[in-house]
């Protein structure tokens, strides 16, 4: 997994995140967090229903703001940058439940991402079918998703499994460096789930990924790392032999099931 | 949209797209206008102003949904800059404008900065604690603005040099339509760019832009300054074309009534502006003339028929049509 050499760049850790706090006033929803995300990283997190996963994704993208610890992103500390210069410098989440402009079209969806990616947001005066390699790229990335003739409709009227794709295309199209994947395939028929996970797999190589995911069956296809956390903490983290062979993650979250 | 194409639409029917046929067709309705109601250009120059000032609102409202009722703020700044500089420093109509542009522009900057931190209810107030800042700082300031006698004696020098605004307003009103038509070409370019792209997806979820890594606030005070500058032009050109400036360029009631406007044509079209504020303003004349009295409540109806009816304002209607005839075509 991580045993690879130290003067490797690809072993320079991308995401490092240090004794991480959270508290909403006197509830500790996050404390004691230590997690690092190496370029290549397929680590998965899991844990119970409201064990704090979506809560550390909000910190650690700047929705919600520490109580304390540190949050490095290619060495350098981010805590205090906003979310969106966070995204620019390649720290991109994808959202547990569907948060899509909705009264805009699929490729127009995409476009908003595309253009941010590429700092041309703030272009006036040419239309915007007129931007060079805007719509191949529009294709491009659709195509991956199956979703290549949805292009032109409406986010709200597709059926929610084809959101969820959606969801998976804008941030492909932000071209991250360390992308946080929270529950990609929550609500995603059968039929859909496997062009999520595909499109997962198919990631590239050196991108650090998390995912959070309930389906055991997907996180030990897909993570070579797993983090269990539990009411705010990291009980343990490593590689998937070692967790499904730990007592107390059996006894806590697998229960029955593994 | 400068080239022009010929598109074949299907099989059956080709259409030609001409360039520049909106702005063409504001400038024919104008003159249309002009051989209909010679007497009336005054009135039909108010409406051209107007109907820049409500087209800045949409881009705000319309397209980035930045819901405001302060936005004479900019129009009365524009109106009174544009009023005292023909006055004191130089008399041409085209440099007035652009300073009452840039006006707008810098007293949305400047509002813009702290106001466009806060959100929802909050801006609105803001937004009207600015507008009522300037209508009093205006008052106060009688020396310079005049007061409620408002401001005038300023003459404007003929534009180009050679066209003189004249008694009966002919120069006021084709100036005055000629810029309305230039603004709706750039505000159509710029809802059709990226940027304008961007607007739309600050309408729709600030929060997923900063998720996606657009510097929201940034983008929203380009736009808030977009829209300032063409509501000082507005109240430029309204300086320039009355020839008097009241407190009423600043007041609340000025912005409420471009929002009833913009309401009533439909919001994040450009043309429902425009719509809007014609049939608002010309039932507001119709009604006035009848009943000075009641004429609120001829309007009040209207909103309320609309607004029940046609939520999407009475460019629904033209949909509703476009509709009807792609139908009957189809059955054809
Ligand atoms: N804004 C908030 N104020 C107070 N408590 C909050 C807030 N946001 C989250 N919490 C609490 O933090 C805890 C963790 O929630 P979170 O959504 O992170 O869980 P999760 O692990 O993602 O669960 P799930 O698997 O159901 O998605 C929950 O107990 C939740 O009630
Ligand atoms: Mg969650």
């Amino acid at each position: 997994m991580n045993n690879s050499i130290t003067s490797d760049p690809l072993a320079l850790p991308r995401l490092e995140v240090s004794g991480l706090k959270k508290a909403f006033g006197g509830l500790v929803v996050a404390q004691n967090i230590d997690l690092v995300l190496k370029a290549g990283a397929r680590t998965a997190l899991i844990g119970p229903n409201g064990a704090g996963k979506s809560t550390f994704v909000n910190l650690v993208t700047g929705v919600l703001q520490p109580s304390s610890g540190s949050i490095k992103l290619d060495g350098e500390e981010i805590s205090n940058l906003p979310q969106s210069a966070r995204v620019r410098r390649g720290l991109v989440r994808s959202f547990q439940v569907t948060r899509l402009f909705k009264d805009l079209t699929v490729a127009d969806n995409l476009r908003l991402a595309i253009l941010q990616l590429r700092r041309q947001s703030f272009t006036f005066l040419r239309r915007i079918e007129h931007v060079e390699g805007l719509d191949a790229e529009v294709e491009r990335i659709l195509d991956i998703l199956g979703l290549g003739d949805r292009a032109s409709s409406e986010v709200r009227g597709l059926a929610y499994g084809e959101q969820r794709l959606v969801e998976i295309a804008l941030v492909l199209a932000l071209k991250p460096r360390v992308l946080l994947l929270d529950e990609p395939a929550a609500g995603v028929p059968q039929s859909e789930s496997g062009i999520i996970l595909q499109a997962v797999e198919d990631l590239p190589a050196d991108l650090a990924v998390l995912l959070i995911e309930h389906d055991m069956n997907l996180v030990f296809r897909f993570a070579t790392q797993i983090a269990v956390l539990v009411s705010g903490e990291l009980l343990v983290e490593g590689t998937p032999e070692e967790i499904s062979n730990n007592k107390e993650v059996r006894d806590i979250y697998l229960g029955a099931g593994v | 949209m400068f080239e022009s194409k010929v598109v074949a639409s299907n099989a059956v029917k080709r259409h030609v797209k001409v360039p520049l046929l909106p702005e063409i067709c504001i400038l024919v309705a104008g003159v249309v206008c002009f051989y209909i109601f010679p007497s009336n250009l005054g009135f039909l120059t108010e409406i051209v102003v107007m109907a820049l000032f409500v087209l800045s609102l949409d881009l705000l409202l319309g397209y980035t949904g930045i819901a405001t009722l302060g936005q004479a703020a900019m129009f009365g700044a524009g109106a009174y800059c544009a009023g005292l500089f023909a006055m004191y420093v130089h008399p041409d109509p085209l440099i007035g404008l652009l300073v009452a542009g840039i006006i707008g522009a810098g007293i949305a900057l400047v509002s813009g900065s702290f106001m466009l931190r806060t959100h929802g209810l909050s801006f609105i107030i803001l937004t009207i604690a600015v507008a009522e800042l300037l209508f009093a700082a205006a008052n106060q300031a009688q020396d310079i603005t005049g007061g409620d006698n408002g401001l005038y004696g300023f003459a404007v020098a003929p534009l180009f040099g050679i066209f003189e605004f004249d008694f009966y307003g002919r120069t006021g009103f084709f100036y005055s339509l000629s810029i309305l038509a230039l603004a709706f070409l750039l505000m159509r370019q710029l809802v059709r760019s990226p940027f304008g792209l961007a607007a739309k997806g600050l309408r729709e979820d600030q929060e997923r832009m900063r998720a996606l890594g657009y510097p929201v606030y940034r983008h929203l005070m380009i736009i808030y300054a977009i829209a300032g500058s063409m509501a000082g032009v507005a109240g430029g050109l309204s300086a320039q074309t009355v020839q008097v400036v009241g407190l009423q360029s600043l007041s609340f009631t000025l912005s409420a009534e471009a929002l009833v406007m913009l309401i009533l044509g439909g919001t994040g079209r450009l043309y429902g502006a425009l719509i809007g504020t014609v049939i608002f303003m010309v039932v507001h004349h119709m009604a006035a003339a009848l009943d000075p009295s009641t004429w609120m409540l001829f309007i009040g109806l209207l909103l309320v028929t609309t607004v029940l009816f046609l939520p999407k304002g009475l460019m629904q209607l033209f949909d509703i049509f476009m509709a009807w005839i792609k139908v009957g075509r189809r059955s054809e």
